[in-house]
């Protein structure tokens, strides 16, 4: 009984099936023979891409060959490496003149101004700035004493 | 696609022949689905027959090309 049923009813399942597959290959068949386009004599004429780098310079390498397909960030050719690299250490170099001036004009800067209680990193700093401190407290008191005196006849500078 | 086939200068659609290639599969699959018993489950066989032969087609279509350039690549 169940077995009849299921024939009653497979029957039409099975074939309906089927038709829908034939459905979708008929679709797909008009759109391969009909809709598609082709042609029979089709030629490519132009397929140049023209590529232009950022930077001036000789072509020394070249990592790519005719129809090969390449992908985004892939290097295409190489220019000069040795003079840019060459180009760069002298710019290095250049920066570390720079820095070493800079770290030199610092130390003037720190004999400059000193403080009396401030720890300096050089002897000669320490040496120099306590001249200077000893020499602008000295300058204090006597203008100190200088303000306390009577108004009279401005003094002579030391 | 294979769109035209050479056939001694004349030209044939290639539709035309990947349906001959579906129709000779047809004959084998339906000999071979008689065998089994299938038409016994189905509801009308000619619908099922047309269903099979449109299926055969699209697989022949499928097919042909990469068939088509692997012989070209042996020859």
């Amino acid at each position: 009984m169940r077995s009849a049923a299921l024939l009653a009813w497979g029957r039409p399942i099975l074939t309906l099936v089927l038709v829908a597959i034939a459905a979708i290959a008929s679709k797909w068949l008009w759109i391969y023979y009909e809709v598609d386009p082709w042609t029979r004599d089709g030629r490519v004429r132009v397929d140049v891409a023209n590529v232009a780098p950022d930077v001036s310079g000789l072509v020394t390498e070249v990592d790519v060959v005719d129809n090969m397909p390449v992908h985004k960030g892939q290097p295409l050719f190489i220019i000069d490496r040795p003079r840019y690299a060459f180009a760069l250490r002298q710019v290095e170099g250049a920066l570390q003149q720079a820095t070493a001036g800079v770290q030199q004009a610092e130390a003037g800067v720190q004999v400059q101004t000193p403080s009396c209680s401030r720890p300096a990193g050089r002897t000669f700093a320490i040496a120099s700035s306590a001249v200077l401190c000893r020499r602008k407290q000295s300058n204090r008191g006597l203008r100190a004493s200088l303000n306390s005196r009577p108004p009279s006849p401005r003094p002579k500078p030391p | 696609m294979i769109a035209e086939i050479n056939v001694f200068g004349v030209f044939f659609s290639g539709a035309l022949a990947t349906a001959c290639l579906a129709g000779i599969a047809l004959l084998v699959v339906r000999r071979l689905l008689f065998r089994v018993g299938f038409y016994r489950l189905v509801w009308h066989r000619h619908l099922v027959d047309l269903a099979l032969f449109i299926i055969l087609w699209a697989a022949a279509a499928m097919v042909t090309p990469a068939l088509a350039e692997t012989i070209g690549r042996m020859w």
